[in-house]
């Protein structure tokens, strides 16, 4: 079996390292972005209105009844 | 690292109810959850994790997630470099007739604050995105708090590479526990 593992990435050229050396210090300074969340409660009411349930199939082999 | 609340680990047993929803209309999302999800688990290469409704317990939506690293060289001439360990978002979905409506930022709001924990086992710092176009750069990862990697988003074969630092979600105490110093985690 074929492993496909490996992730493609781009390696920073040292002026782009520089710079996120810089984005990195300067971003983890800052305080959690303010984000308006909504609440769990309310999304979990509003997906039980909005989703069609999915069927749950049991285990096991399917049997021809004939 | 705390499991945020109504998550659990894909397997086989809740897959069949997973691949029957769609995501993006057919697009990557889907073709990972109906091809590749279940055996990059059992091969250790990504960790995916379904949200269920508490109640009905639906399967709402799902992130997926892999180790990974931002390298980056040291000088143009010596052929080395360093690696900044990171948590790659690999994969989130949320079921189509439930999109535009919050639950993906707030999935995601929830798992930035988990891997945030002192006691996030792998001393991962950075949670790194490619996200797939400029408007879901624009419109869904900088609100929470994601920053381009380089000077400009690149488009290349990568696709945008975004990072959001950790320590940014310590501040959201979705969690209890406390550190060394006394201070919630």
């Amino acid at each position: 079996m074929k492993l496909n593992i490996a992730e493609r990435v781009h390696i920073l050229t040292p002026d782009e390292h520089k710079y996120f050396k810089r984005a990195l210090a300067r971003e983890s300074r800052k305080p959690a972005p303010q984000v308006a969340l909504r609440p769990w409660n309310e999304l979990f009411a509003e997906a039980a209105q909005l989703v069609k349930p999915t069927t749950q199939r049991k285990a096991g082999r399917r049997v021809n009844p004939e | 690292m705390s499991i945020p609340s109504d998550y659990l680990s894909l397997d086989a047993d809740n897959w069949p109810r997973l691949r029957q929803l769609r995501f993006d209309h057919g697009g990557p999302v889907d073709d990972f959850i109906q091809r590749r999800a279940l055996n990059d688990k059992y091969e250790l290469l990504r960790q995916t994790w379904i949200k269920f409704h508490p109640v009905s317990g639906e399967p709402l939506g799902f992130v997926s997630f892999s180790n990974s690293s931002i390298p980056a060289a040291v000088s143009d001439k010596a052929f080395s470099g360093v690696d900044y360990p990171a948590v790659l978002l690999a994969f989130i979905g949320v079921r189509e007739e439930l999109r535009f409506r919050g639950f993906g930022s707030a999935m995601l709001a929830e798992w930035l604050s988990s891997f945030a924990s002192v006691n996030n086992k792998t001393g991962c710092r950075i949670m790194k995105v490619y996200p797939t176009s400029i408007d879901l750069a624009e419109g869904f990862y900088k609100k929470l708090g994601f920053h381009y990697i380089g000077k400009r988003p690149h488009i290349d074969q990568v696709s945008i590479a975004m990072f959001v630092p950790l320590t940014r979600y310590r501040s959201i105490k979705l969690f209890q526990g406390t550190n060394p110093h006394g201070q919630a985690d």
